[in-house]
């Protein structure tokens, strides 16, 4: 198992994001989308690491990762879809391309492709209910989805 | 406003008066007026969430939470009303509606808060129809069991493991009706104090010892006093048919105000031990067997007083107990002094609490001494080498109580503890440089001549500190702020060369400086022990022996002149052949003093052992006579804890087997030998003590005669001189999981730690090609012993760290003996070693 | 009607800070640093702009009373965890003019005395972050942020804190928690945070649209914004029309106009000229309503006594192929999975409701299923830790009351009575 700490690298962009808050604890969120990246997922080791390098307890950060959507404790896809599935986006149709992508995708929301390209997610609103039915690919918006632009979406993914 | 302002609070139509500062809730509580809740405790931060304690207060429309309202003059407020009824039971009907209600088979059916507080309200609806959540237990602790489906989310455990263990070892995990109240997986934290337990309003944390072993109606409830360390916790003994089933803490009564660390609430389990003895063993054809009292006794008192008359009373000696009572000790000595008729009496507080007596005995006035409430206000704590987190962890928790509250820890230690990673700085000093710290503070504050040459520059170094680091040291001992200074001394001074002498330094600076000083104490009645006269110069309350006609006048039997050997000098006795009888109540030397190859080589050569004890112990298996003796939980008494409190209590179960109190026995055996004592009860023999030494509030008087004491020369060898032989350096710890030989026979700490582990830093680690769980031979002069391996970074380099009491790998076999000129102890807080992979 | 905050994103490059500065941009900052920071704050009381988050508090009494603490240093928080679902306004101002908002939060920051401020981003907003931390360097660049601002002894610094996925902290002592680094729940109060606020200190929590206005307000005088549209809560409002109209966006309008008008005009109608069914007034939380509110004018008070609020003044529209029960389990899921736990009436009541909704929707509700909504809506209100909980409970009361009938001919009939449905639950 690779050791509980950070690269180099990261370890820098840590000190240098730590340098904007008053305290250590408050650069969790940010450590903890460096670990996750970096560790593939918050998983023991990424929390070890993260409450190392902020000198908070591990129950802490395990409490703040498990806490927010953005974080999986668990490794996840290559790349990740959130498909809007709130109230707007369900109105003009999400339910079809939820089924579209399950279907193209052949797994369940929630679940990763057996070759881990993709994870799919439901997302609670993205903030662009006047263009849905939307939804995100990794930081990539997309939005007035139809079945057909989900397939030239999705092409460009590796 | 200050504390004792008072404020005007109209509560349900009455008028009162609160002092200012308050919530709703504390002062209901002070008044007698009940609001439910859930998530409220006093002691811990307010939640808010459980919103039982909602209240009516005139003005705002809305209920609020009698636990988040602060309290403020003129205020009214209505406690029942319909409205608030309704609403209280409306968070009842939702708390209940995923409730697993399996109370058919919840330990704390009959104990819950949930189950009362629906009785109470008594119509509570169960409108909810849909599947209730599977229950889910989880055994990832050894010793606490987390039942998920019956937590109220009340957040009380991780609030106790946060704020007042400091442990963090319990999260909320996830959020919304998911929330998991759980250590994080893989876990590690926990220090098993159980106070989780202890605070969960229902069956979700549950003590794994106990599990199913009775109903809370069958149990019976015993106030009792710990054990294992000198913090003297209150206990209560839950008990069913005679055997400890639990222990909880009595309220928040006590020294330790509702806490209990690992061993006082999982260390009982030698108690009920299968392997306790149960009846007198005498050695006959050189195998111990089993007899009775009657001819048990008598055998001691014929070989006894066939070795005092062939070989004079000089040639026994003796052990009281650093763990034994007041009253047992105290007995013991007037049975040495007076029956045998030597002063050769001594315990193994001699390397713990008597040298830092002896330092105490030579400053002469006041000096305050801290009590743990002391600790839990002090604005800063300056910590030599001690590990109060570990040897006394309710000591350790006064001080996170103080952190808390925003005082200064500095912590001078060269070894890595779970005290010095709580310290604000953590002043790593060379090894064996505790006592030339100390008197280089003494030397800039006490500006005394003799002290001087200890502030020099030169000398600085060898502590591994810079003068500066020194000089902020000595701040803490400065300017009005000194006052709420406490210092924490340990035995890595008590237990060095010149340790005394450095205590005494230590206390006339505390005493000049108006600050307070607190000894940590491993072993629970080390003052005790000392205070009854388990001293071979001492007589009970310290008394010199020149005073011994005050004590023979109510004796009405002689007290030898002539001062006895403390324990080392009998053990060096014992090895030229010059002590015939050792007489052992509820010691362990082989196991428990440093170089335990020297004591045991010692121990052989005496003609006659006598050892009192709970179980057949190595020392016990050298004996010819092995008496077996009461547990704490089966007899009275009382012990004095760290801060000098003298605390009684009674026996709670019957003895096991044929076992007696250690006061009995030396009655008993004093009759045999023809100079009875008269005491019938343990109250006679406690009375006749408090007599030569009254009690005042609970703490004896001491006076201290301002011995003068040797200020060693600069010349003095402080810390280990290399050895290429022996590369790395061990350094003796303390765990949270033992604490003597009981505590290696105690269920529940061998589930919360079960062997020993050798604490080094990786580079260290790789040099000899191991990694964490490997398993290692560690070599000194004087033994070797195997134990595996825990790689930690923050262990300093070249150092090992090994705890002292467990019994698979005892550090104190690779100690050695060298005597301290002053106390006369093994000077045995590290050894060189060399070490190699299996 | 001119339009304020939405004045600029139409323009090319609106993004960047020459375009800003060709526009008027900075103007409102160079005014205010002329100014003390009192009459800053007593300029912001004159336009009686308030916080547009949801709450409507007046914002420079904010301001004064974190400026009246004597606690250093003081933070100012811009609250841009657009989380209510249906909203997505501050996302126009944040991607279309950024430096709008940096504007606002600058004078904010010199008027009450704060050093420091950070945006506090939500985290489904991942490509705002670099067009907020672009236009920071820009403006740090050109002086109107950093040190000494425009010469003046005045220093501000603004950093962007992405959320991770809690609707929660939208909530300002969330939001707080939050950004210290710990789960996302709402604080006791008191304290409030204009004195106890983030790391212990004075701070003023401010939503994007809130300090938006601010450079207006500044540039062209209080008593100028105070005149526009209603008195009560002047101003222009950024409402976002979803749903089933014909022209879903974003429409600047001054409080005070119909949602007959917002709908009709603005939005173009109903899709396919279907029957309007019912609409959403402001966010997930706030109660629907009927056609025959239509002609309710969109201010606080008006939706107020229509039974409803304006909340972010999102509004969602729905057509009559939309099957309500499972427009109310639709948004209840919402509110069971951004529920934070903390306390018994939200973290146990809304999951209840959820199970009751999905068994109705389904066919297997029972008809005491209907009350049962209802008694639970009592049993949690007034009840709950923060917003959230009684929010959770506005799509069941507005659903329940308008389309009690349609609740009934689901447990009647054992299936949804509509034929042609949207809405997946």
């Amino acid at each position: 198992m690779a050791p509980a700490v950070f690269a180099a690298e990261t370890l820098n962009k840590i000190e240098e994001i730590m340098a904007r808050y008053p305290t250590r604890r408050a650069a969790i969120l940010p450590v903890l989308y460096l670990a996750q990246e970096e560790f593939g997922c918050v998983d023991d080791r990424a929390l070890m690491a993260a409450s190392k390098v902020l000198g908070v307890s591990k129950a802490d950060v395990y409490g703040v990762a498990t806490y927010y959507s953005m974080f999986e404790t668990k490794p996840f896809g290559r790349n990740v879809i959130h498909l809007c599935d709130n109230l707007a986006c369900s109105l003009l149709g999400a339910e079809s391309l939820q089924d579209h992508l399950e279907r193209k995708l052949e797994i369940q929301m929630g679940q990763t492709t057996t070759d881990g390209r993709f994870t799919l997610k439901n997302a609670e609103c993205l903030g662009a209910c006047a263009q849905a039915p939307v939804m995100l690919v990794n930081d990539d918006f997309y939005e007035g989805l139809t079945d057909a632009k989900i397939d030239e979406i999705l092409a460009k993914y590796e | 406003m200050s504390g004792n302002d008072l404020i005007n609070v109209t509560f349900n139509d009455k008028a009162y008066q609160v002092p200012a500062g308050l919530s709703v809730i504390q002062a209901a509580d002070r008044l007698g007026i009940c609001i439910p809740r859930f998530c409220y405790m006093e002691k811990l931060s307010p939640l808010g969430g459980c919103r039982m304690c909602l209240i009516t207060v005139q003005g705002i429309p809305k209920l609020q939470t009698a636990c988040t309202t602060p309290a403020r003059d003129g205020m009214v407020v209505i406690t029942e009303s319909e409205e608030i009824n309704e609403a209280r039971k409306a968070m009842l009907e939702l708390q209940l509606a995923q409730h697993p209600l399996d109370c058919f088979h919840c330990d704390k059916a009959t104990r819950c808060d949930l189950q009362d507080l629906t009785y109470l309200f008594g119509d509570i609806q169960h409108r909810y129809d849909f599947p209730r959540k599977e229950l889910e237990t989880i055994y990832e602790n050894p010793l606490i069991e987390r039942n998920l489906a019956r937590c109220v989310h009340c957040e009380r455990c991780i609030r106790v493991c946060e704020e007042i263990q400091g442990a963090d070892a319990i999260s909320a995990s996830r959020r919304g009706r998911p929330t998991e109240m759980r250590e994080i997986p893989g876990g590690g934290e926990c220090q098993h104090c159980g106070h989780c337990i202890d605070v969960c309003p229902v069956g979700a944390n549950l003590d794994r010892l106990f599990s199913h072993r009775g109903r809370p109606f069958q149990m019976e409830a015993g106030g009792s006093i710990c054990p294992y360390c000198g913090c003297g916790c209150t206990l209560s003994l839950n008990t069913r048919e005679g055997r400890i089933m639990r222990v909880w803490p009595r309220g928040h009564e006590g020294v330790n105000h509702g806490s209990l660390c690992a061993r006082g609430r999982f260390g009982w389990g030698f108690v009920n031990h299968p392997e306790r003895l149960a009846r007198p063993r005498i050695k006959k054809n050189g195998q111990l067997v089993e007899v009775d009292w009657d001819e048990a006794l008598l055998f001691v008192a014929t070989r006894l007083e066939k070795i005092i008359r062939e070989h004079g009373a000089q040639s026994v000696g003796g052990l009281g107990s650093a763990r034994a009572t007041d009253e047992a000790n105290y007995l013991f000595q007037r049975f040495m002094r007076c029956v045998v008729g030597n002063n050769n009496i001594d315990s193994s507080a001699r390397f713990g609490y008597t040298a830092g007596l002896m330092g105490r005995l030579g400053v002469a006035g006041e000096v305050r001494e801290a009590t743990l409430d002391d600790v839990r206000r002090a604005a800063r704590l300056l910590v030599i080498g001690a590990d109060p987190v570990e040897t006394n962890p309710i000591l350790g928790l006064a001080m996170k109580a103080a952190i808390r509250r925003g005082a200064t820890v500095v912590v001078a230690d060269p070894r890595t503890t779970l005290t010095s990673r709580w310290a604000s700085q953590h002043l790593r000093i060379r090894p064996g440089s505790e006592v030339p710290l100390i008197l280089a503070l003494g030397g800039r504050l006490l500006k005394e001549k003799e002290l001087s040459a200890f502030s020099t520059d030169n000398l600085v170094t060898r502590i591994g500190l810079t003068t500066d680091a020194v000089a902020d040291l000595a701040g803490m001992l400065e300017g009005e702020g000194a006052q709420q200074t406490v210092v924490l001394v340990g035995r890595g001074v008590t237990q060095a060369p010149y340790g005394a002498s450095a205590v005494a330094t230590l206390l006339r600076i505390v005493a000049s400086r108006r600050a307070s000083y607190l000894l940590t104490v491993d072993r629970n009645n080390e003052r005790g022990s000392c205070e009854a006269g388990v001293l071979p110069d001492r007589l009970p309350g310290l008394a010199p022996l020149s005073e011994r006609e005050r004590f023979e006048k109510v004796w009405g039997q002689k007290v030898p002149e002539q001062p006895g050997l403390s324990a080392y000098e009998m053990l060096q006795a014992a090895r030229e052949g010059k002590l015939r009888a050792f007489y052992i109540m509820g010691e362990n030397p082989v196991e428990d003093f440093p170089d335990t190859g020297f004591v045991e080589q010692a121990l052989s050569s005496v003609e006659f052992i006598i050892v009192q004890d709970l179980f057949m112990t190595p020392t016990a298996v050298m004996a010819d006579v092995v008496l077996p003796s009461a547990s704490f939980a089966e007899k009275a008494g009382q012990f004095t804890n760290l801060e000098g409190q003298v605390q009684s209590y009674t026996a709670v179960i019957p003895p096991v087997g044929e076992a007696r109190p250690d006061a009995r026995i030396l009655v008993e055996l004093s009759r045999k030998m023809g100079k009875g004592f008269p005491h019938k009860n343990i109250l006679e023999v406690r009375e006749e003590m408090n007599g030569l030494v009254p009690l005042q509030e609970s703490k004896r008087q001491l006076s201290a005669n301002g011995l003068s004491h040797t200020v060693p020369g600069p010349e003095v060898q402080w810390g280990p001189i290399e050895d290429s032989d022996f590369p790395y350096l061990l350094l003796t710890t303390a765990s949270l999981y033992r604490n003597g030989a009981e505590s290696n026979l105690a269920v529940g700490l061998l589930k919360g730690q079960e062997k020993a582990a050798l604490r080094l830093h990786p580079a260290d680690a790789e040099s000899v090609s191991v990694s964490e769980g490997d398993s290692v031979i560690v070599t000194s002069k004087t033994g070797e012993i195997q134990v595996s391996v825990r790689v930690d970074d923050e262990i300093a380099p070249g150092t090992l760290q090994l705890a002292e009491g467990f019994a698979d790998a005892n550090p104190r076999t690779l100690l050695g003996h060298a005597l301290d000129p002053v106390t006369r102890a093994p000077m045995a807080r590290y050894v060189q070693v060399k070490m190699r992979k299996i | 009607m001119e339009k304020i905050l939405l004045n600029r994103v139409h323009l090319k490059n609106s993004r960047s800070i020459d375009v800003y500065l060709a526009h008027d941009g900075y103007k409102g900052l160079k005014k205010a640093l002329g100014m003390t920071p009192q009459q800053v704050v007593d300029e912001v009381k004159l336009s009686n702009l308030r916080g547009r988050g949801g709450a409507g508090f007046p914002a420079a009494m904010k301001w004064g009373f974190a400026a009246a603490d004597p606690k250093q240093p003081k933070y100012l928080l811009c609250n841009a965890d657009e989380g209510e679902p249906g909203t997505c306004k501050d996302r126009q101002i944040m991607e279309g003019d950024p430096h709008e908002l940096i504007e606002g939060m600058v004078i904010a920051g010199y008027a009450f005395g704060a050093e420091h401020s950070y945006i506090y981003l939500r985290a489904e907003y991942p490509k705002v972050v670099s067009i907020l931390e672009t236009a920071i360097a820009e403006a740090e660049a050109r002086g109107y942020l950093g040190a000494n601002i425009l010469g003046s002894d005045f220093s501000f610094s603004i950093r962007v804190h992405r959320g991770a996925g809690a609707y929660i902290c939208g909530e300002e002592t969330a939001l707080i928690e939050s950004l210290e680094g710990k789960r996302g729940q709402s604080r006791i109060k008191p304290p409030f945070p204009v004195n106890v606020g983030v790391f212990g200190l004075p701070t003023v929590v401010n939503n994007v649209e809130t300090l938006a206005n601010v450079p207006h307000i500044l540039l062209k005088g209080g008593a100028w914004f105070a005149g526009i549209g209603s008195p009560k809560c002047p101003g222009t409002r950024i409402i976002s029309l979803a749903g089933h109209v014909n022209k879903p966006g974003y429409y600047e309008l001054p409080m005070g106009i119909t949602f007959r008008e917002v709908i009709y005009e603005y939005g173009g109608g109903i899709r396919g000229g279907r029957k309007l069914k019912a609409f959403i007034p402001g966010g997930a939380s706030a109660s629907c309503l009927v056609p025959e509110h239509l002609d309710v004018q969109m201010d606080y008070d008006a939706v107020a006594a229509a039974g409803s609020m304006l909340g972010s003044s999102a509004m969602t529209v729905m057509d009559d192929t939309t099957c309500m029960v499972k427009v109310a389990a639709r948004l209840m899921r919402f509110f069971v999975h951004e529920s934070c736990g903390k306390c018994t009436p939200c973290r146990e009541g809304t999951e209840w409701l959820l199970k009751l909704l999905d068994r109705i929707e389904g066919g297997e509700g029972k008809l005491g299923d209907i009350d049962m909504l209802r008694e639970l809506c009592g049993l949690i209100s007034g009840k709950t830790f923060c917003p959230l909980g009684e929010g959770a409970l506005g799509p069941v009361q507005g659903t329940v009351k308008y389309f009690e009938d349609e609740y009934r001919a689901h447990i009647e009939q054992k299936c949804c009575p509509l034929k042609e449905r949207h809405v997946r639950q």
